[in-house]
């Protein structure tokens, strides 16, 4: 899974040993020309550009009927009527089933409970007129067509008997909260009286920051195509992890793990989101029902209401530290909010247990409960939002001390784990930082906030057209440069100067490979014939010897000559093969919340940061 | 799944006849209609389509422009006097969403689009007077943070979601009607009511009433105009704030002609007349821009949630300003 190398851990080893520290490299690893780093197309590729690749919505099954659900508008109570007469006379409709006609299911075993238990709660799945949380499924409707079965889920009138519910974090927080744990595991740690320790340090910070709740809006809708053949299940998912779904549906309709089959070839993103819900469990029990195939493929709506997402924080980070930069004590403390019938609390301090070395140490989550869809993980669970409140707080200590942020965090860089005490199979954070500090030109940083003025936009697709104009040897109105404004975050993490920077060398890097594209168009009667990509210049709209520039080929010659319209090249700043996903999320809130404060000298620890905060 | 009627009409007395019928509703390029359809939200029993209407832009030997209703937002964009004459109407468009919806989207359409309010659109969940009149209001006490601070009522705070109308609020545009009556012309700033009591009832149209172009006065002085929308992203987001101006300035450094509309800040698109007054005839001066836009927010009624709107609408007229005079000011 995505995110799910704790789910993937559950269910398959990690490694052979020889991944720990010390051992030999894989030879295979280290082997430099092999298929592994080469430029190869995507395989399935093809498949999905020209449509034909399948996913869970799209895979055929005769006499199929359609799926849609109707929700609950309270977040908790009883359904006191529902009114099902109009839905079951409209046209197309196969189907309405409700708590009173669904098949009796066993209750789904949650996530983190077992080895392969997939279910976002353990929740009764409409066997009894109770209301957990707002948004819940209550009943379903099957028809002909996709439109006939939501319009007919849309006619569905219930009624409630609401009870109190609990929704705000400050309500779940008055009522009581709980030690927190991870997959059985106390989510605390302590290691000498950081709290003594923090208040004798000479330098100290001592904050509270707050996240807000994250909705997973994967581009593929959750959906499901699935049958029954006699007492075996085929289930044509979305899922991220298949076995598990598979065992999880079969300790629900009480089957064997061998009578599921799940297959989930292509999964239109996951990021945590797309593990077991109601939606298959309901589509599933209504294809035993009504005894023929169903789809159901949620509306967007749908997702918001039953795909649990990422739960709010609050946390606390203190550190006390010495002149000289070194932690005497940190803190990470801090309540999450979740549901009686789920497992996850989200665990904020997974990065806080592993990056800095502190002469005392105090962690802990604790857990208030509120009658809300169940959480769930999303991408980099934990770090995501911990390091936000850890990696701002230590910002916050470097200004206070007067020293280089950059600094401050290598002198606190541990040797072993500092939570377990073992030595790190990996760690490069020390050279990342310093190779991000120079492409980032760290060194000329404006510590002040509110100083620097400089801008992006505009400057920035100038900029990049005239390095790129300048390498291309043409004018700058033949050259257009365009940039995703999703990339522009990256920029803010060291100020105005690093995305010029960081695109200027991807734009370079890109000319390099353009160039030897070109080369490699030119024929055997070509003035360029023969000539490698660093001994090629651009100049006048063409490529010339660089050692004799009168060796010239203009680029339209080049491309007719090859019978070419067009040449392309991409090129990207060279890293090292990492999952980035998750380190594309951690730190990052920490990192824009910083330059935030460098350019305007607002601190904003409260998520999101919006416009309004820095009025 | 409602079951309606749609026809396409000939045109535009065929149109009007169609559309006086019980429940109709003119159909333009549906960007928002047809996503109220979905919805169930607008639930009309006959579609007009009158896309394939006048669509012409023409320029008046007053120097003036006449935009049939059915011109797409992206053609009224791209049109060179627009873009010349009226820069501030070219900017709000493109603000204003996506190519793609531009490319679908009329000017009549626009001009009756209706408020994305969240509440409106929670049909199943939220009380709304503008979709079910006299059910009481959810927003008003509710997640505030795109609401109205400038003529809302008890009964709906409900922003006007477009930014286009703002650009030809500050213009001075004029509406030309069709109705069973007869023709008639309405300024733009009198199209939208406020909601008072009857949120319900958005325009002063009268039923079956057809928009059949925007006339744009001359204004010479339009060519120096501006329009800044602020929102929480740069794409793909309704504002937060946006105003579109123009702006006239005498060799003595006073403010000869000004012209002023706020969006995202109440519930029609809003001139702002009181600003426009307290700026004739004064210094073109960042002091004067701040204490217009102080007279402009002098009303504002900010709800739990969208107090920085005040604050942040007098910014941005006074940038705005201070853009049009050189950043002098």
């Amino acid at each position: 899974m995505t995110t799910g190398r704790h789910q993937g851990s559950a269910a398959v080893a990690i490694g052979p040993e020889s991944w720990g520290p010390g051992s030999r490299p894989d030879p295979v690893a280290t082997r430099k020309h092999g298929p592994v780093g080469a430029q190869v197309s995507r395989i399935d590729g093809p498949l999905k550009v020209r449509g034909t690749a399948r996913f869970a919505a799209e895979v055929p099954m005769e006499g199929m009927a359609y799926a849609a659900l109707a929700y609950s508008t309270i977040p908790k109570g009883r359904i006191a009527t529902l009114d099902t007469s109009a839905a079951e006379s409209a046209p197309g409709v196969v189907l309405v089933m409700t708590h009173r006609n669904a098949p009796r299911m066993n209750q789904p075993p949650g996530f983190l409970t077992a080895a392969k238990a997939a279910s976002g709660d353990d929740l009764p799945v409409m066997q009894d007129d109770r209301v957990h949380w707002n948004g819940q499924p209550v009943a379903l409707v099957l028809a002909h067509t996709h439109e006939q079965a939501q319009h007919a889920a849309s006619l569905i009138q219930a009624t409630y008997e609401a009870t109190p519910a609990v929704t705000s974090f400050e309500q779940a927080r008055e009522n009581g909260v709980e030690q927190a744990a991870f997959a059985g595991e106390p989510l605390s740690f302590q290691a000498g009286d950081a709290e003594a320790a923090l208040a004798a340090a000479p330098y100290q910070v001592d904050l509270m920051f707050r996240t807000p709740r994250h909705n997973h809006n994967a581009m593929e809708l959750h959906a499901v195509t699935l049958a029954w053949d006699g007492d075996e299940l085929v289930v044509h998912d979305c899922t991220q992890g298949v076995q598990h779904v598979a065992w999880s549906l079969a300790e629900i309709f009480g089957i064997r793990e061998e009578q599921v089959h799940v297959s989930a070839p292509y999964v239109g993103g996951g990021f945590g989101g797309k593990g077991l819900w109601q939606f298959q469990i309901l589509a599933a029990a209504a294809a035993r029902l009504a005894q023929c195939p169903v789809r159901i493929v949620l509306s967007r709506e749908g997702v918001y209401r039953t795909i649990g997402g990422r739960a709010p924080t609050e946390q606390r980070v203190a550190i006390g530290a010495q002149a000289d930069g070194r932690f005497d004590a940190l803190i990470h403390t801090g309540t999450v909010v979740k549901t009686r019938h789920n497992a996850l609390a989200e665990p904020f301090i997974t990065a806080t247990r592993c990056l800095y070395a502190a002469g005392s140490m105090k962690l802990g989550i604790q857990a208030a409960y509120l009658d809300m869809l169940s959480n769930t993980f999303m991408r980099a669970p934990g770090e995501a939002v911990g390091s936000f409140a850890l990696e701002s707080a230590i910002d916050e200590l470097a200004e206070r001390i007067g020293m280089d942020p950059i600094e401050l965090r290598i002198r606190n860089e541990p040797d072993n784990d500092p939570t377990s005490g073992l030595p790190f199979s990996s760690r490069h954070l020390i050279e990342a930082y310093r190779a991000g500090a120079e492409r980032f030109e760290w060194n000329q940083r404006e510590p002040r906030p509110g100083v620097r003025r400089e801008g992006m936009g505009m400057g920035t697709a100038t900029a990049q057209a005239q390095i790129a104009a300048e390498r291309l040897g043409l004018p700058l109105d033949q050259v257009t440069f365009t940039y995703g404004e999703s990339s522009l975050p990256g920029a803010v993490l060291a100020g105005g100067s690093q995305q010029t920077a960081s695109s200027g060398a991807a734009v370079v890097a890109a000319h390099r490979e353009l160039v030897a594209e070109i080369l490699k168009l030119a024929g055997d009667g070509s003035p360029l014939a023969g000539l490698g990509r660093d001994e090629a210049g651009a100049v006048d709209g063409g490529l010339c010897d660089l050692s004799d520039p009168q060796r010239w080929e203009s680029y339209a010659s080049i491309l007719t000559g090859a019978e070419r319209d067009e040449v392309s090249a991409e090129a990207a700043a060279p890293m090292g093969a990492r999952g980035i996903g998750e380190i594309g999320i951690t730190g990052v809130g920490a990192a824009v919340a910083n330059a935030v404060y460098n350019a305007t000298g607002t601190r904003v620890r409260d998520l999101p940061i919006t416009l309004d905060k820095l009025l | 799944m409602i079951p309606f009627t749609y026809a396409r009409a000939a045109d535009t007395a065929d149109a009007v006849r169609r559309g006086t019928a019980a429940g109709a509703r003119y159909l333009g390029g549906g960007t928002n209609l047809v996503d109220l359809m979905r919805e169930t939200i607008e639930r009309p029993a006959a579609l007009v389509d009158v896309s394939g209407l006048a669509a012409a832009i023409a320029e008046r030997a007053d120097g003036g422009l006449l935009i049939g209703a059915a011109t797409r937002n992206t053609a009224v964009a791209e049109n060179k006097v627009v873009r010349v004459r009226y820069p501030v109407l070219a900017r709000a468009i493109v603000a204003g969403a996506s190519p793609q919806i531009r490319n679908m989207a009329t000017v009549g359409g626009n001009l009756l689009q209706r408020t994305r309010c969240a509440y409106f659109y929670d049909a199943d969940g939220s009380r709304c007077n503008k979709r079910a009149p006299g059910q009481g209001c959810d927003a008003i006490d509710g997640f505030s943070r795109s609401h109205a601070i400038l003529g809302a009522s008890p009964s709906c705070a409900a922003t006007h979601p477009s930014d286009m109308c703002v650009a030809l609020a500050a213009l001075g545009a004029v509406v030309h009607l069709r109705g069973a009556g007869g023709d008639r012309m309405v300024p733009l700033t009198d199209l939208h009511r406020l909601p008072e009591d009857h949120p319900e009832t958005e325009t002063v149209l009268e039923p079956g009433e057809l928009i059949t172009a925007v006339e744009l006065p001359a204004l010479p002085f339009a060519a120096r105009s501006a329009y800044r929308k602020v929102r929480d992203r740069s794409s793909y987001a309704f504002a937060l704030v946006s105003v579109a101006a123009a702006l006239e300035t005498g060799e003595d450094g006073t403010v000869r002609e000004v012209r002023l509309a706020l969006g995202g800040v109440a519930p029609k698109p809003w001139r702002a007349w009181r600003a426009e007054d307290a700026l004739r005839g004064r210094p073109a001066t960042a002091d004067s821009f701040r204490a217009a836009a102080e007279a402009e927010l002098a009303d504002a009624r900010p709800l739990r949630d969208n107090g920085f709107k005040v604050e942040l609408a007098k910014r941005t007229m006074t940038a705005v300003l201070d853009e049009l005079t050189g950043g002098q000011a």
